[in-house]
């Protein structure tokens, strides 16, 4: 059965994000605040890896269970997106990112007091990357990045769990057709399955949020449409954990998400060896 | 089922860094959370939750447990564990409070568990530390075959018990953690919330069973894991992933017993314990969970035997100076020392006394005359003393003290000959014994590094044979799998037609009146209709089309697909008929005579016309599929074959290592028995010599010239 790989110290695997630097990407998106489409992408990346790090954490520390790359795209150049101690590097250990941020940001939050009210307090924020929007988008070399990263990877590590490439982009490749490279990467497989490629897409076209469709209809533009297409249908234990946070499922249920938040994808992963839970 | 969506790991993390707004508890709330290197609260994660650490201002510690998903019941089952805990005394229990409203993260109360904080390690490091000692490994056995009997014997069963939740604490004590998945009597009836760690689990656990007998399978491999590396501790290193989450085996061995190299490692071991609990072990796989017998634990196997039994780290052979027949050198100085002998004096023999004095007083009187008489030169006279010293010298060598001295001393000078000699072999041994020891270690060092790198190469081959299968099989599951998203399309579809006909139906008999949608009049639904448009059938969705001027124009798209631009008809007019018309869309699939599904006919004609090609597609893949499998197998045996080989290897060159070790130990113990002894012999000979110590030439000389 594919996907059901332990996912250890022993038997690591490795995820690649590849995050859209583009001038595209300094476009604002929605809220009472408007954000640029860069920082929405750079605070999930750091949020991500914050989710890693806890998910993976010990009492001795954080596991290696995973090995990280941040793949920046945009300036016409591909490469490590990583700041401070880490940069320029690609696939690193866990438990390396989790000791290296770039810094611990003081950010204050107004949180509810339990009584009604909201209290102003700060909480320490770690950050490994900055946004940064520049040039054009060579969605298509940054794929083809991301397919030499994990090939490599496979090499070493032939039955790890399937790793996962996560691209959060707006979508408007400029270097040709980025589905040709999206289905080479579909098509390495480690003893477990094939890789796994998932697109967050962040647009200011508008519509819904949308969190894992199963189908097309409903997408705003073609540049959703082409990130659904690209994207991997996800393995059943994943479409089980998406249905118990309450979205509907099926067979077609592709890892896309429009405008929507993506961390759950850390949640997906069973870490170690327990099973999933039954619900 | 509705869950609650939980908060994640970071999330809880965030929330924490301000204990007292996120805690209920006032302890809690003041209390101070230990952090990581970026001065976070630092976690402790499961796939269900993340644990804290906290202490209190009064100093206490506690362990904070934080779930990251919703467990149905789960106040409930807490409740039912703690009151049913509450009712047994048993030492490896650990105390825990659930509170369902402990702690809020972004505004939203959320449970944690609150637990008494256990200093203990976890299984796979104490094993490791102890690895070798095999009585600190078999009473560990038989603590845990205890811990099990307790639990049998209340009706609990833990449902994940494995290394991590098993703890040992400094006095050696275990210490059972995790109460999330327990069975207790009281909660019969309710389903499992987890299926436990999968290196532990019979494979005939569904994961459908919550009841007393959830552990059976775990508790046998557990306690035939730590009975077998007390027994034979390479084993630990043969079968033991580094940094693996397992002990011995793992879920592969448990799937196909027969064709592990694992258990067939265990089955085929010399020592009869490991081979027969191993054979059993492997025996229970193959049966229903609710079939299994508890835990019976090995006759004469970890069991407390006398006291002292388990004192020692190593079970050493005695030290060898021990096994001679004298005391070890060590305890010399506390053995109370016999009183010496009585001092031997020269026995009063007045008429010896009297013929050693006319001896020497006569002979010399004698010699001095005749030298005198004669003229010899006067030189000569020194004749007569000498021969007096002569014959005294040999009266001396008559008297029974010089003659009981003489042996003595002459064994003495030979046992010190022997003492020095026995030592220098002693010395020779012991050197030749530590080498032995530092090759042996050496040796075990390399063979654990040969080991280690057949394994890894093992591994690394196997998983890329799958690998490469799994890149064989990839493009025809693709196949399949565009086979089957294009069937349920054409299902979809035809659905999709089927209920077109009833919704259309449905629609036409609305009417767009004034009023029926705000902000659209009497005017408009005129200018609509005008335009075709009077039923929510009649529009689809509505359009931008761009006009060249600043704004563009709203176009209403008609049900045949033309679009129409209707004045008055703005984007939020638009917006709002065609929401609408979706409204009533929704209305109509909720119609009792909606069909929900395609009829059987219709849908069996569809599902034929891809069978075919469904069928020849997983033919095929079948066929790829057969063929890696059977090379894999021939893989898998040679890759045992080869680890057998190894491991004979190494015991063969382990066993004639520890043959010869015992032989320079034996070496060793007999050349310490010797000098021992000689050192035993040479003080008794030293104590009596001792006595005689008055017993000399010149003694006597004197007590013949001066008579004392």
């Amino acid at each position: 059965m594919p996907y059901t790989a332990e996912i250890s110290r022993s038997n690591p695997t490795c995820f690649v994000f590849l995050v859209d630097q583009s001038a595209s990407m300094s476009d604002p998106i929605g809220g009472e605040v408007p954000t640029s489409k860069a920082s929405v992408v750079s605070d999930a990346i750091n949020r991500l890896l914050t989710e890693l790090s806890v998910k993976c954490a010990k009492e001795e520390g954080v596991r290696d269970y995973f090995h990280v790359a941040v793949v920046g795209y945009g300036h016409n150049n591909v490469g490590s997106a990583f700041g401070g101690a880490l940069a320029g590097r690609d696939l690193v250990p866990l438990s390396q990112i989790a000791d290296n941020p770039a810094r611990v940001e003081e950010r204050t939050k107004k949180i509810p007091d339990g009584a009604g009210g909201l209290v102003e307090s700060t909480v320490r924020f770690p950050i490994w990357m900055d946004p940064v929007c520049n040039g054009g988008t060579p969605m298509r070399q940054a794929l083809e990045y991301a397919h030499r990263l994990v090939d490599r990877w496979l090499g070493e590590h032939p039955a790890c769990f399937p790793p996962i490439v996560l691209n959060l982009t707006d979508g408007e490749a400029n270097d040709g057709d980025p589905t040709v490279p999206a289905a080479g990467i579909c098509s390495l497989t480690s003893a477990d399955g094939a890789v796994l490629l998932f697109n967050l897409h962040v647009s200011d076209a508008g519509g819904s949020p949308v969190t894992f469709p199963d189908t097309e209809a409903g997408l705003p533009d073609n540049y959703a449409r082409t990130l659904f297409g690209m994207s991997s249908l996800l393995p059943s234990h994943m479409r089980s954990y998406t249905a118990q946070e309450g979205f509907t499922v099926s067979d077609s249920t592709r890892g896309f998400v429009y405008n929507a938040d993506i961390t759950s994808v850390v949640q997906f992963l069973d870490i170690g060896t327990r099973a999933t839970d039954l619900r | 089922m509705s869950t609650r969506r939980f908060p994640s790991g970071s999330e809880y993390v965030e929330a924490l860094q301000n204990p007292t707004l996120c805690f209920t508890d006032a302890e809690l709330r003041s209390a101070t959370l230990q952090v990581d290197k970026l001065g976070r609260p630092k976690p402790i994660s499961g796939n269900f939750a993340s644990v804290f650490s906290v202490q209190t201002v009064s100093g206490r510690r506690y362990a904070i447990k934080c779930f990251t998903r919703d467990i149905p019941d789960q106040e409930k089952r807490y409740r039912a564990v703690s009151e049913h805990l509450n009712t047994v005394p048993h030492r490896w229990k650990m105390g825990f409070d659930y509170q369902p409203s402990g702690i809020m993260v972004g505004g939203q109360r959320f449970p944690i568990l609150r637990m008494e904080w256990v200093q203990a390690i976890s299984l796979i490091r104490w094993i490791e530390d102890h690895l070798g000692d095999q009585a600190a490994l078999l009473d560990l056995a038989r603590r845990f075959a205890e811990l099990a009997a307790d639990l049998h014997r209340v009706g609990i069963a833990h449902g994940d018990l494995q290394h991590g939740n098993l703890l040992v604490a400094a006095d050696g004590t275990l210490k059972l953690v995790d109460y999330d998945g327990m069975y207790v009597p009281a909660l019969a009836g309710l389903p499992a919330t987890e299926r436990g760690h999968r290196h532990y689990q019979s494979p005939n656990r569904t994961g459908a069973e919550f009841g007393p007998e959830l552990d059976r399978f775990s508790v046998w491999l557990i306690y035939l894991s730590l009975v077998t590396v007390a027994l034979d501790p390479t084993l630990w290193q043969v079968l033991h992933e580094r940094d693996g989450e397992h002990l011995l085996l793992t879920d592969e061995d448990f799937a196909n017993m027969t064709a592990s190299a694992r258990v067939t490692a265990l089955v085929g071991h010399q020592a009869v314990d490991i081979k027969r609990l191993a054979t059993y072990v492997t025996d229970l796989a193959s049966q229903p969970l609710p079939a299994l017998p508890p835990l019976t634990p090995l006759p004469g196997v970890g069991l407390p035997s006398a006291a002292g039994a388990h004192t020692g780290p190593h079970p050493v052979a005695p030290s060898p100076a021990a096994t001679s027949a004298g005391l070890p050198t060590w305890m010399s100085g506390h053995i109370p020392v016999p009183p010496p002998p009585p001092l031997v004096t020269f026995q009063d023999h007045q008429a010896a006394l009297l013929l050693a004095r006319l001896a020497l007083l006569g002979l010399s009187l004698v010699v001095g005359l005749v030298v005198w008489l004669s003229g010899l030169p006067e030189v000569a006279a020194l004749l007569g003393p000498l021969l007096g010293i002569g014959i005294t010298r040999a009266l001396y060598a008559l008297r029974p003290e010089p003659r009981a001295r003489k042996p003595i001393a002459s064994r003495l000078e030979a046992v010190r000959r022997r003492t020095r000699k026995t030592l220098r072999i002693a010395a020779h041994a012991e050197k030749e014994r530590d080498k032995i020891q530092m090759d042996n270690a050496k040796r075990a060092d390399a063979h654990a590094k040969e080991l280690q790198a057949l394994k890894d190469r093992q591994r690394q081959n196997l998983g890329t044979y799958d690998r490469q299968t799994a890149q064989q099989l990839n493009p025809h599951d693709n196949q399949i799998q565009a086979l089957v998203s294009r069937k349920s399309e054409d299902l979809r579809r035809a659905l999709d037609e089927l209920q077109r006909e009833k919704v259309d139906a449905y629609l036409r008999r609305i009417t767009l009146r004034a009023g029926s949608i705000s902000g659209i009049g009497d005017t408009t639904v005129a200018r609509l209709a005008v335009s075709g448009i009077s039923t929510p059938a009649d529009l689809v969705d509505f359009d931008y089309v761009s006009t060249g001027y600043q704004n563009p124009e709203i176009h209403l798209i008609l049900a045949n697909g033309s679009s129409v631009r209707v004045p008055g008809v703005g984007e939020s007019r638009a917006a709002s008929l065609v929401a609408w018309r979706n409204i009533h869309v929704q209305g109509a699939l909720r119609q009792p005579n909606m069909p929900n599904a395609l009829p059987a006919p219709q849908r069996n004609a569809i599902e034929a016309r891809f069978s075919a090609e469904e069928r020849v597609l997983k033919d095929r893949r079948a066929q790829v599929e057969r063929g890696r499998q059977k090379g894999r197998s021939d893989l898998v045996r040679q890759q045992a074959d080869a680890l057998r080989q190894l491991t004979d290897r190494h015991s063969a060159a382990v066993q004639t290592a520890a043959q010869s070790l015992q032989n320079a130990n034996q070496r060793l113990a007999t050349v310490r028995a010797e000098h021992h002894s000689a050192v035993q012999e040479e003080r008794a000979l030293t104590r009596q010599i001792a006595a005689y110590r008055q017993i000399s030439y010149g003694r006597y000389l004197r007590t013949v010239l001066i008579g004392r």
